[in-house]
């Protein structure tokens, strides 16, 4: 009896050994086929990602040799031609008037060499990188208010820190974007842009006071370019929200969590080589 | 003598996983996996030489496996060394795992002496080579690489391994208690289907590592 009862034992105990077995490898099945889903996914963000950032290199780029050519044609082309005849004239002048042209003429060149300076540190989308979002900033609303198409003020709050090289050329996209809308279609005569940065949030607000529009009618008739900035800053866990109304202007607001590292945006361009 | 005697289910899969290792491991380029050869080999001869002495001489036969539960013991912490070191540095668990058998083993020997098999050591160091699988496991699926464990060498090694000890841990509690020969019978049926999905699941790792396995042969 006792030995059949031992034998009983062993055989159900050697059962559910072997179930809890059978359950073990399912689980190490389902974990790890769960887990190659989850890389996958994050391969493809990170694809995604990269897509993106390329993009908005070569728009950086594109809108970068806009404003270079523009610059060329209605500023330096102009001051240069205008030294070219004021040299000519000076031939035929007194002594007194010929020293005058000519100063006049060198000032002229120094401003054209300080303009050329400023251009060529900005043809290069590297210089985001090196000099950082607020001065890159900085550089772009001085640039258009020296144009005065715009009147921009720029206001930082807090303890200004990096936020990284990608994120930072993301979130100057972005300021591109609100900065060309307002130009083009908001006919506005003030920008506000406002960095706040604190320990927990980085806040980018970008006001203008033109005509405004209605967030529907947008929707309804495209608006890629406001969907794109909220694409764009979602790919660095940033949220933008849009706010506008017509005839009272619009505010954009992006919104971030400097210490939330997305897997993707490492703080490095993708050619660099770091 | 009928070479018939030495043809059993257990000698038969034992020799086929020989055979394979030899031709799957023999130009492996891990001297861990290389060497695994050599360990089937001892069983081979083991499990032969067990059947001679009890069939043929009619004698005591339990003494071989005690010497054979040496090279068990050395053989499979090596290979769960080498298996854990892809994740972590196992070397310390490995090194306490030997030498808790190695007391056990001596505490059984200075017992009973010899000529018995050590039940203890066997039970000890099973407990012990689960917990290595499981743990392997658990290490497995924690870190951040996917490994396509279908043509996985290492992981059906170590599942064949966790099927073997923990699926015969019944057997071996009751191991020599109420010895009625229905009670054996049933045991040695239990053991003969661990070891046949022991070693086909060993079989079918070396073919992973030979033909199908993408994981560096390290």
């Amino acid at each position: 009896m006792a030995g059949f009862y031992t034998k009983s034992l062993i055989l159900v105990t050697t059962l559910i050994y072997l179930m809890a077995l059978a359950f073990i490898v399912l689980y190490i099945f389902i974990y790890n086929s769960r887990k190659k889903k989850h890389i996958e996914e994050q391969e493809k963000l990170k694809s995604a990602f990269r897509q993106e950032l390329l993009k908005t290199q070569i728009e950086v780029q594109e809108q970068t040799l806009n404003h270079t050519s523009r610059e060329i044609h209605d500023n330096i082309t102009q001051v240069l031609s205008f030294i070219k005849l004021n040299l000519a004239l000076a031939a035929s002048v007194d002594e007194e008037e010929k020293l005058l042209k000519i100063n006049e003429s060198r000032d002229l060149v120094a401003q054209v060499i300080h303009d050329l300076r400023t251009l060529s540190k900005s043809l290069s989308f590297e210089h985001i990188k090196e000099l950082g979002l607020i001065k890159t900033m900085q550089i772009e609303a001085d640039r258009i208010n020296n144009s005065g198409l715009l009147k921009v003020a720029l206001v930082i709050d807090g303890d200004d820190y990096s936020l990284g090289g990608q994120r930072e050329l993301i979130l100057f996209r972005i300021f591109q974007e609100t900065l060309n809308n307002a130009l083009k279609h908001a006919n506005a005569k003030h920008l506000k842009i406002n960095l706040q940065y604190s320990k927990e949030i980085f806040n980018l607000t970008v006001e203008d006071d033109g005509n405004g529009f209605s967030p529907g009618e947008v929707n309804s008739s495209g608006g890629s370019g406001l969907k794109n900035m909220q694409s764009r800053a979602a790919l660095i866990g940033a949220v933008a929200t849009i706010d506008s109304s017509p005839g009272k202007g619009c505010s954009i607001k992006v919104t971030l969590n400097p210490i939330e590292q997305q897997l993707y945006a490492d703080g490095n361009y993708p050619n660099s080589p770091g | 003598m009928g070479i018939e005697k030495f043809i059993t289910s257990n000698t038969v899969v034992e020799m086929l996983c020989l055979l394979m290792a030899g031709t799957c491991l023999w130009k492996d380029k891990s001297k861990v996996w290389k060497y695994f050869s050599f360990y089937l080999l001892i069983v081979c001869i083991t499990e032969l030489f067990a059947i001679y002495l009890r069939k043929v001489l009619h004698q005591n036969n339990q003494w071989p496996y005690n010497i054979s539960i040496i090279f068990e013991i050395s053989f499979i912490s090596l290979m769960f060394n080498h298996l854990f070191k892809k994740y972590i540095n196992g070397t310390k668990y490995i090194i306490m795992g030997l030498a808790v058998i190695f007391v056990v083993y001596m505490g059984e020997f200075y017992m009973h002496g010899f000529m018995l098999f050590n039940v203890i050591t066997n039970n000890i160091m099973s407990f012990i080579f689960s917990f290595y699988a499981l743990y392997y496991f658990y290490v497995l699926l924690k870190d951040d690489q996917y490994v396509n464990l279908k043509f996985s060498a290492d992981f059906w090694w170590v599942i064949g391994v966790l099927l073997f000890y923990f699926g015969t841990t019944a057997v071996d509690l009751y191991w020599g208690k109420d010895d009625i020969k229905a009670k054996r019978i049933l045991s040695d049926y239990i053991v003969k289907v661990f070891i046949t999905l022991l070693y086909s699941c060993w079989m079918y790792s070396f073919i992973c590592r030979r033909w199908l396995g993408s994981t560096p042969k390290v």
